[in-house]
């Protein structure tokens, strides 16, 4: 396929500067190392490296593809890097929970590939559940992690680590978070590395070619891995990303890593500390440069440690002072009494210039234009929560499921939402998702719920997380038969973290025609005695099908499909097919609302001045849902 | 365009909703500065933060500037694509005496619609504005010119347009229409380029 626009990621330019996202020049440098094989499932902050990997794949003779779940795409990186090849596995931080497993196997196979396992950490939880510190993973497992501070950094880290990676064989961790994964920079092309290996793997991995004695060989021992971790130790002192900026003579030092070094550098500055704050940034965070800190230690009265999340570097260097500085005083995290930087959300220049400026015993910023007479403009400020698209399919399925609750006259129930667009079900007005854990645990927790209450328990799940972690869950309910009603909402997309293809859609990350996993085939092959399958866009027909579902006797699934409304629309404009929007007509409306809070399309607006409902036509895109509500038919297709 | 040979730094928000075409306007403003050499730091939200909830661009130029995250008080221009998003980030960003670039079309809320919460009229908007601070105000309703050229979505064009021709940008009108025209190609580069031209007359006419 030709194109004009080849993306900066992309270019065979060495030397030239350009612009790119952060897990773009991740990929960039897997592009840079050459890198052959990339797995992963799509997860914020991290989707982006996978995504740009796939899209120059085919141009640079490289295997990229999504996986059904994080293991999945671990394993067969797992695999790929036992035969030779530089992998790259990249997911957000809870992904590496569900790669744990293999992780721990792989650590004692000795990978003759360079292996970089990509976290995404998402402090703020700015698109997650939580907030999770995966650098204690790295410790678990016994692999180096490193942290970029910027975009530039963390593509020359990626080139250098599948050098690291191979000379030590064993994969390690690129230590990301979101203020890295999704910011923007300026960064300088290098060359592309075009060798192609054949994978093969070695003989001293493969128990074919190792002799057998007792049979209990098998098992390796844990002691090579950690004589690595020594000899990385040892390494780390003389990493080009580990640095220190001081003028000699300081008292007062600051340890940062990541992307908090970036905020400690704009701190010093603003406060005007140069000269007085020595900073220590470090690039590898496990395990530490513990002579290079000892050094930087062994100066100082007292120090401030700047990290994002838990007091991991705090908690390293804290050991490490015993013996190079025992008379230092440790601010960061840990001792309640010098705790300046808080263990949750993200941090950022103002967080830690605020926390420097009481460190060095300076005056703390004032930001221009804070005062109090601001407060009532504070108040203007609408809110605005997040909610679905216009058309979206998962609202028109919530309303139709909770219409035949109502029919039903079902007052015990209890609804388990699961990892998707659907969670915003439970913001106004539809308000009827209860909770919700992992991915896929909506069909766990709802047997649970189900065996506790003896009332109606049902999980809501999405086309992706079903197929991610969802099918285990669904053998269980059939095999104990636990009487669980499970919505499966198949929007045909994983909608949330970008519109990526899962094995539903049959297409693969590189655009490639795979085969089709049918989400009907699978229930059905699971054995569920009652099934249904929607078109959410049809209200009474849908209604008629979720009261069947309900009233079943038996664990239920109701597959209710219908393309992404954002999809539908890009599909539209691409084809050039115009979406008629619907209007109101003010004869017949009557004002009562209905529309607005029972259903609650951001397309449907109401008109205080006119007591009347109008559609905005810059947001409507046509799906008619609302107009299958009106009670008066007020509700009109455009021309 | 302010001249400033050694910037050290400038601050930009780009604010709307999500599907407003937030990202590509700041890419290409960002994109235009590496163009012109400069340090450039872009911090944004992806992910559950599209979904008609608050998004916002920070775009940060200048050989000072390392965090991607930008601080209280020390925006210099806020283009505004939807007027409370304005409003909000101004309250918290604007330096005094920064400028701001709006759009006027309302998205409102659901819960308002829903008459749990109160949208401020443009009076109040503008006046509030006003009192944070903001020396100068440019204004127009861009959904409605971009309807006039024939698609909605091109608003963050006219929006872009307008911004370069506040002449708060500390970057070469010319270096952002070379952006677009090497990242969009056909009859979408020619009513893209439109609608930039279209907002740089209606913002120098203000």
């Amino acid at each position: 396929m030709s194109r004009r626009w080849i993306p900066p990621y992309a270019l065979d330019e060495p030397g030239r500067r350009v612009l790119l996202l952060g897990n773009q020049a991740i990929a960039r440098g897997f592009l840079e190392g050459g890198g052959q094989v990339a797995s992963s499932y799509p997860g914020t902050p991290a989707s982006e490296i996978l995504e740009t990997i796939a899209d120059f794949a085919e141009m640079y003779g490289i295997y990229a593809e999504w996986a059904d779940n994080e293991r999945v795409a671990f394993e067969v990186c797992s695999g790929a890097a036992m035969c030779g090849l530089r992998t790259m596995c990249s997911m957000k931080h809870i992904g590496v929970n569900w790669a744990m497993d293999p992780l721990m196997h792989v650590v004692l196979r000795n990978p003759t590939g360079g292996f970089i396992l990509v976290s995404g950490d998402d402090p703020s939880q700015h698109s997650s559940a939580n907030e999770q510190d995966n650098r204690f993973l790295a410790r678990a497992a016994c692999i180096p992690c490193y942290e970029p501070s910027d975009p530039a950094e963390a593509k020359e880290m990626t080139v250098k680590l599948f050098e690291i990676s191979e000379a030590y064989r064993l994969p390690v961790m690129l230590r990301v978070t979101t203020r890295l994964c999704h910011v923007r920079g300026d960064v300088v092309l290098g060359p592309i590395r075009m060798e192609r290996r054949k994978g093969k793997m070695a003989d001293d991995i493969s128990w074919r070619k190792t002799p057998r004695l007792t049979g209990l060989e098998r098992i390796p021992p844990q002691k090579p891995l950690h004589d690595k971790e020594e000899k990385l130790r040892e390494a780390a002192e003389s990493l080009e990303w580990n640095r220190v900026e001081a003028n000699g003579g300081e008292r007062l030092g600051v340890i940062a890593s990541g992307v908090s070094y970036n905020y400690a550098r704009e701190a010093i500055g603003r406060l005007g500390l140069e000269g007085k704050v020595a900073l220590l940034k470090l690039g590898i965070t496990y395990p530490l440069p513990e002579k290079l800190i000892s050094n930087f230690l062994s100066e100082l009265d007292r120090l401030l440690v700047v990290e994002e999340l838990e007091p991991f570097v705090e908690l390293q260097v804290k050991a490490i002072s015993k013996e190079a500085n025992p008379k230092i005083e440790i601010y960061g995290k840990l001792d309640p009494a010098r705790k300046l930087i808080p263990r949750e959300f993200e941090l950022n220049t103002f967080i830690v210039s605020n926390a420097l400026a009481e460190f060095a015993g300076v005056p703390k910023p004032v930001p221009p234009g804070q005062g109090a007479e601001l407060g009532e403009v504070g108040r203007m400020v609408t809110p605005r929560g997040l909610t679905m698209c216009a058309g979206c399919p998962h609202r028109a399925t919530g309303y139709e499921l909770k219409q035949a609750l109502r029919r039903l006259k079902v007052e015990d129930y209890i609804i388990i939402g699961d990892i998707g667009c659907y969670g915003m079900l439970s913001y106004p007005p539809l308000r009827m998702i209860d909770t919700y854990l992992g991915m896929g645990s909506s069909v766990g927790v709802s047997q649970g719920c189900a065996r506790a209450t003896g009332g109606m328990a049902i999980g809501i799940i999405g086309d992706s997380t079903f197929l991610h972690a969802g099918i285990p869950g669904l053998i269980s309910a059939v095999w104990n038969n636990t009487k669980i009603k499970l919505v499966i909402c198949d929007n045909m997309a994983t909608a949330m973290t970008g519109f990526q293809p899962h094995p539903g859609t049959g297409v693969t990350a590189m655009r490639r025609q795979g085969n089709k996993v049918e989400i009907e085939n699978v229930v059905r092959g699971i054995g569920i005695p009652c099934l249904e399958i929607i078109d959410p866009y049809k209200v009474s027909e849908s209604v008629e099908a979720f009261t069947r579902a309900l009233e079943f006797d038996g664990p239920a699934v109701v597959i209710s499909r219908r393309i992404c409304a954002t999809e539908a629309v890009r599909l539209a404009r691409r084809q050039g097919v115009r979406l008629k929007p619907y209007f109101v007509d003010p004869e017949k409306c009557t004002g009562c609302r209905t529309c607005i809070n029972t259903f609650g399309c951001p397309a449907l607006v109401y008109d205080p001045s006119k007591s009347k409902a109008w559609i905005d036509t810059t947001l409507c895109m046509g799906c008619g849902v609302c107009s299958q509500i009106c009670p008066f038919q007020a509700i009109i297709e455009g021309e | 365009m302010k001249k400033m040979a050694n910037l050290k730094e400038f601050n930009l928000i780009i604010a709307g909703i999500g599907g407003q075409g937030n990202l590509l306007a700041s890419e290409i403003i960002a994109s235009a500065a590496v163009r012109e050499g400069r340090r450039v730091r872009v911090g944004e939200t992806f992910g559950a933060a599209q979904r008609g909830g608050p998004v916002a661009s920070y775009i940060r130029i200048g050989s000072e500037v390392y965090s991607p995250i930008l601080d209280p008080g020390r925006a210099d221009l806020i283009v505004g694509l939807e007027p409370v998003e304005t409003l909000r980030n101004t309250l918290r960003f604007l330096r005094p005496g920064g400028g701001i670039v709006m759009n006027t079309r309302p998205i409102v809320p659901v819960e308002v619609s829903m008459g749990l919460q109160k949208y401020p009229s443009l009076e109040e908007i503008l006046e509030a504005l006003r009192r944070i601070g903001a020396e100068r105000i440019i204004y127009f309703d861009a959904t409605s010119e971009a309807e006039r050229l024939g698609m909605a979505i091109v608003m963050n064009m006219i929006m872009l347009g307008a911004a370069a021709g506040s002449g708060l940008l500390p970057i070469s009108t010319e270096a952002i229409r070379q952006v677009i025209t090497d990242r969009l190609a056909g009859p979408l580069l020619e009513l893209n380029l439109k609608a930039f031209e279209l907002g740089f007359e209606k913002s120098r006419s203000q």
